[in-house]
């Protein structure tokens, strides 16, 4: 079994240069976990999730226990978002993600997926440009319904 | 072995200057070179205190180390910043000069590093909150812990290792170095007072969002907290006492720390992996190579220089004090005032066999603690501590607000970080050299 038979194609890409606003734009009209940074080309750079996202957005001095003592957030968030609306989508991205190509076995996304602990693998051709990616979800209902349950077996 | 011991000590010196190198792994190289060498034996490095690893240092950093782990997870050093936030009523300068004085009481009973990694996240969500440049607050805080920190025997580890060396007691820090720095912290704050009263600025929005903080959400674990503060009182009460009981201060450290262990329910393993064992490794190693160099007589060498230029009698030290404070104060703005410390211990003890034991005929601890040598070790912590201060290198604390600063997206260049810095050292030394002179050899008390 081949990956190309269970990837997605539809996938929310965005150039090198937008900013944390317009990357929250693309994020919201995706249904995929991740949005995707590429190249003119098509090249694929990093890939944003929504841990990325939230982590450019939440001050990192902030833990669990000290925002109890805060009456309200409107104004910290106001002034969080404020201060990374701007921020260029190449200093949040992850550039070290691994990736699978289409005509790769289905196991090895499998194992990809389970060895790194992340939910969806990006497929890449022989160039490294992104043509599909690779879910947690597309593989258990590929198996589901490839297995012969129907059947069943 | 003389010169042997010679390279170890200057090529681990140099390395742990550039920073090229992490310094842990510097020290335990160079500790582990002294032994296969053979300039001290196995023996000498852990078994003597005069040439080897100062066990009293280490078992009062890793206990104190372990009672800071354990009041951490009750949030009480939240509590206690967000309540003097709003003890400032959301005036900037008061906040700031609470926050100061909150870090330099912090910082004399427990490790910079600690208070300022605790206080610095409140600092940034009150700077935020009053939409103010957080910069100045964090430098001030820094430079406040390591002035704190000089006031007693525990608040610093240069203080921890010359109490260890001359064999002075925690009450002695008290009287000699608490008034120097109360001297210091309100000249200090008074400065301050002038460079920042005028300039900062918050509107009453800013100041509401302050004070309907509320502190006590902050609490996690009541009981927790009683059982550690309960622990902690009783052992500064025992640091108080050890002199007079006859206890080293690392005995009464542990007996607070392995309490706090037992009646806290903590798991060990937790509240060991806390504990910075980079920097206990740190001073082993650099007590071995340090040990080698007295073996091979390169301390004794560099006491008879010293002899030679200050001339101390056995009734003054006064040059050698004046001295001292100036050199410490530059050096550790440079290099990391611990392993100079660790230099200069033996050198002053070396001095003072060849200066006071003849005529006195007393040794050990007797001879070190002699009225006519005392200023002398008061001018090297003074020194010694407040000189870290100087540059954004000069002491852990300064290194952390830096970093810390850096993620909130607020980078401190080393020329900000000497705006502040550099003048407050120039300013606290001169208090310092003032202090020693007045105090011991105009007024003579």
């Amino acid at each position: 079994m081949r990956i190309r038979n269970m990837m997605h194609d539809s996938l929310a890409t965005v150039g090198p240069d937008v900013t944390f606003a317009e990357l929250l734009l693309a994020y919201r009209d995706t249904d995929s976990r991740l949005v995707y940074v590429v190249s003119p080309e098509g090249k694929l750079l990093g890939v944003v999730s929504s841990y990325d996202i939230l982590r450019a957005m939440f001050p990192f001095y902030l833990d669990s226990n000290l925002v109890k003592a805060l009456p309200d957030d409107a104004s910290v968030i106001r002034q969080a978002f404020s201060g990374c609306k701007g921020q260029p989508v190449s200093e949040i991205m992850t550039t070290d993600f691994v990736a699978v190509g289409p005509d790769d076995l289905f196991l090895e996304a499998e194992a990809l997926i389970a060895e790194r602990g992340v939910n969806v693998l990006p497929v890449l051709d022989d160039q490294g440009k992104l043509v599909g990616e690779v879910s947690r979800r597309a593989i258990l209902k590929y198996l589901a319904a490839h297995c012969g349950l129907d059947a069943g077996e | 072995m003389f010169w042997t011991a010679t390279a170890i000590f200057v090529c681990a010196y140099a390395v742990i200057v550039s920073e090229k190198i992490n310094k842990t792994k510097v020290a335990l190289f160079g500790a582990a070179l002294t032994l296969a060498l053979k300039v001290l034996t196995q023996h000498d490095a852990l078994h003597d205190v005069d040439l080897g690893v100062d066990w009293n240092v280490i078992f009062l950093l890793i206990s104190m180390m372990i009672i800071v782990n354990i009041m951490t997870k009750t949030g009480v050093f939240q509590y206690v910043a967000v309540k003097a936030a709003k003890l400032g009523r959301g005036e900037p300068f008061a906040i700031m000069a609470i926050f100061a004085v909150v870090t330099a009481v912090s910082s004399a009973f427990l490790d910079n590093v600690t208070t300022v990694l605790l206080l610095a996240p409140v600092t940034l969500l009150v700077a935020k909150e009053l939409e103010i440049d957080p910069v100045p607050y964090l430098i001030t805080e820094a430079l406040a812990s390591n002035i704190g920190g000089t006031a007693t025997l525990i608040g610093d580890p240069p203080n921890i290792m010359i109490a260890s060396k001359a064999g002075l007691d925690f009450v002695d820090f008290l009287i000699h170095l608490a008034p120097a720095i109360v001297v210091i912290m309100i000249a200090w704050m008074l400065c301050w007072k002038i460079v920042f009263g005028k300039r900062l600025h918050v509107g009453e929005k800013q100041k509401a969002r302050i004070l309907a903080m509320n502190e006590n959400a902050l609490i996690k674990d009541a009981k927790l907290l009683t059982k550690s503060l309960v622990v902690l009182v009783l052992t500064i009460l025992g640091f108080m006492l050890h002199g007079f009981l006859g206890y080293e201060p690392a005995t009464v450290a542990l007996l607070g720390a392995s309490t706090l262990l037992l009646i806290s329910g903590e798991d060990p393993q937790k509240v060991f992996e806390e504990v910075e064992w980079p920097t206990i490794f740190f001073f082993m190693g650099l007590f071995i190579i340090i040990g080698g160099t007295v073996k091979a007589g390169l301390i004794e060498y560099f006491s008879q220089k010293v002899i030679a230029l200050t001339h101390p009698t056995q009734d003054s030290m006064l040059v050698l004090s004046m001295v001292m404070v100036w050199f410490s104060g530059i050096a550790s703005a440079i290099v990391d005032n611990i392993p100079f410390v660790a230099t200069m211990n033996p050198l002053l003890a070396e001095l003072a066999d060849k200066v006071l034991g003849p005529a006195t005929g007393l040794t050990g601890s007797a001879l070190y603690t002699h009225p006519t040598m005392l200023p002398v070790w008061w001018s090297l912590a003074l020194g010694a501590c407040l000189g870290g201060n100087g540059t954004a290198i000069g002491a852990s604390a300064n290194v952390i607000v830096v970093g810390l600063a850096g993620k909130a997206g607020q980078h401190i260049s080393f020329g900000r970080f000497l705006k502040y810095g550099a003048p407050v050292t120039f300013g606290t030394i001169v208090i310092s050299m003032l202090y020693i002179y007045l105090r011991y050899y105009v007024l003579g008390v």
